[in-house]
């Protein structure tokens, strides 16, 4: 277990006001369920990076190499092992560590090329907004029709998990708007506490 | 010895906000490597969504209140990340919108009972698209609450914080009391005590030593003490660059032992908003010190367990977080009054008005505990213009609320023109309050 992102939950009682008390307690042993809803939740967040701006693997190994990130990311096969830790992804072949340094590569990676498509992403947030106070789908326009359909592509062909095509949208634009808040500077900073304040994920549930 | 300042001014223009700060850059800047504001003032200038191509809302404080506004920004932002992205159902049309946790209420104001004025400052989720801001003690130049942000604008508003939280540090004011000096690391006001005592030492000797003659017949027997003493935030100036390791975020930057150490390749990254750079003296090592400013982040969603663990009561309930509000107005704080009496602070008849109308129209559904409150616009011709619903209880109930559907007849056309706002409770005993907000 050593070197393994270590973290607790946020201990149901604390305040909210003590918001950095949880990164200045790292208790010696690491909460499996929080582990996995890291290894999850970063997965998806690349996910979201990949169905939005339309890349693969080559474009995350690039900005690992463009981030001097290489040598924990240095081919395919490392980068799918990595992602493969999901405990939400189909299969069960796959890596079942994720450790502290490969964690924040893929929290750097991320964050770096949400910077690179800032604009883009904010447009689709914009346009979101409009859509939703004008009482229309985000299906209807390319830019949201289009992230929408390949997120959902990807997600039911890597994940074990069943859902409804509305919960994945409804995953989908969560994730479009966190990728609005990581793409500023401070992004690589707010991720990380997300995946250390997060409840443990769970499969996407489908709408009540 | 007088130091040397220079006038500082910087604005920040994320595209639908404009963040401009002035004050003065202390001489001792060059220490800390970049700016250390003193008598600093800012001006914020918000889109109003409530109107197309209408005036921006501008906003007004000082110092503190930019450090609260900074606070409450970055911790709500964060919160909003923390919610977990599966599991959600996040619907996007806001009024029915159920889908963030419900805001928490200050009870750490209540409990603390002192500087309500910047507890009342808060942001509360109405979407994943939309936001509430009550801007609390900031001054609001025009019609200012509460303020509907979108996503896009609250990112803009955090990135403007941002970056004036990187590129400047404001100095505690000088005359501060003495909840300021909570934020004050014990060290540091240690330090002061002894600086301020060799200071007394010092003048002590010249006075006594064959050359005090001179001194003893100027007007201040001790103008090291005096200087030291009318700005004790000077002393503070070197802690800056000494703690930005210490206080950078442990999970990146951070000489934690955990392997959590400063990413090499981060490109630029800011520091947190609530460390150094904002309030260089509220950042103590000791995570048990007190931390007073963070008391000034009064709402704040729940985690999903927080929010199973227990029901909790709505946010703003009129006795405490919008005592401002309700001061301001002389209208009665902790109403116990008959639902449909005329009250004094009814500024204009519209509050009675629709006191009148809940108070015969209110039933509360069963199974309710919670007491709900929404924020009526109204048009100007007196029908409801929209409901915002303030928490997620108050959400949920929406639709099993007697609040007329928009553009209904529901009272009096206000006089003036523009929208007016009026506070809402429904409590679950029956009773009903209105308040006039401000903004009117």
């Amino acid at each position: 277990m050593d070197n393994l992102v270590n973290m607790s939950p946020r201990p149901p009682t604390s305040a909210m006001v003590d918001r950095e008390a949880p990164l200045l307690r790292f208790p010696a042993q690491p909460d499996l369920a929080q582990l996995d809803s890291m290894k999850a939740q970063l997965d998806l967040v690349l996910l979201a990076l990949e169905a939005f701006l339309e890349i693969g693997s080559e474009a995350i190994l690039q900005a690992a190499t463009e981030l001097n990130l290489a040598h924990l990311l240095g081919d395919r096969v490392a980068l799918w092992r990595l992602r493969q830790s999901n405990p939400l992804r189909k299969g069960t072949g796959g890596r079942k560590k994720l450790d502290v340094e490969e964690a924040r590569s893929l929290v750097l990676i991320s964050c770096y090329l949400a910077k690179q498509h800032q604009e883009k992403i904010r447009r689709a947030v914009g346009l979101l907004e409009q859509l939703t106070a004008n009482h229309r789908q985000p299906h209807q326009t390319p830019l949201l029709g289009d992230y929408l359909d390949k997120f959902t592509n990807l997600y039911q062909e890597r994940m074990s998990a069943e859902t409804t095509p509305a919960a994945l949208s409804s995953l989908a634009l969560k994730l479009l708007i966190d990728l609005l808040f990581y793409s500023s500077p401070g992004g690589s900073r707010r991720l990380w506490v997300a995946l250390l304040e997060r409840m443990p994920a769970s499969p996407v549930e489908s709408p009540p | 010895m007088q130091l040397l300042s220079s006038p500082f001014s910087r604005r920040y223009t994320p595209p639908t906000c404009t963040l401009e700060v002035t004050g003065l850059t202390s001489a001792l800047s060059k220490w800390a490597g970049r700016p250390l504001l003193k008598n600093l003032q800012f001006q914020l200038s918000l889109e109003d969504l409530r109107q197309e191509g209408g005036q921006p809302i501008q906003l007004r404080g000082d110092r503190s209140q930019l450090d609260a506004l900074t606070e409450t920004v970055e911790t709500y932002v964060q919160d909003f990340l923390n919610q977990p992205s599966t599991g959600l159902n996040p619907r996007l049309n806001p009024q029915t919108e159920a889908a963030l946790p419900e805001a928490e209420p200050s009870t750490a104001g209540t409990a603390s009972g002192k500087q309500t004025i910047e507890k009342a400052m808060f942001l509360q989720p109405q979407s994943l698209l939309s936001h509430t801001f009550v801007p609390g003690s900031l001054i609001a130049e025009t019609s200012a609450a509460p303020i509907s942000l979108s996503v896009t604008q609250l990112f803009d508003l955090a990135t403007a914080l941002e970056e004036y939280s990187a590129e400047a540090v404001s100095l505690p004011v000088s005359h501060s009391p003495a909840s300021r000096l909570a934020g004050i690391p014990l060290w540091a006001r240690a330090a002061a005590v002894v600086v301020a005592a060799a200071g007394l030492s010092i003048a002590a000797l010249e006075l006594f030593s064959p050359s005090s003659t001179q001194l003893a017949s100027q007007k201040s027997p001790n103008p090291r003490q005096s200087s030291l003493q009318s700005s004790p935030g000077k002393l503070l100036v070197p802690s800056p660059p000494a703690s930005t390791n210490p206080t950078s975020p442990p999970g990146f930057g951070s000489p934690t032992p955990l392997p959590l150490t400063s990413p090499p390749a981060i490109p630029a990254p800011a520091p947190l908003a609530n460390d150094a750079p904002a309030s260089p003296g509220a950042q103590p090592q000791n995570p048990s010190a007190p931390t007073a400013p963070k008391q000034q982040v009064a709402i704040q969603p729940r985690t999903a367990a927080q929010s199973n663990s227990a029901v909790k009561p709505p946010p703003l309930p009129p006795e405490s977080d919008v005592a401002t509000i309700a001061a301001a107005e002389n209208s009665p704080t902790a109403s116990a009054s008959a639902p449909a009496t005329e009250q004094l602070a009814d500024t204009i008849p519209q509050v009675a008005e629709a006191r009148s109308y809940f108070a015969q129209r209110w039933q509360p559904p069963a199974g309710l505990k919670q007491t709900l409150e929404y924020t009526l616009v109204l048009n100007a011709n007196g029908t409801l213009q929209r409901a915002v619903p303030l928490g997620q209880a108050a959400s949920t109930y929406l639709d099993r609320t007697p609040i007329p559907l928009a553009n209904q007849p529901f009272v009096s056309a206000p006089e003036g023109k523009g929208s007016a706002f009026i506070r809402l409770v429904l409590r679950p005993n029956g009773k009903v309050e209105t308040f006039l907000q401000p903004g009117n």
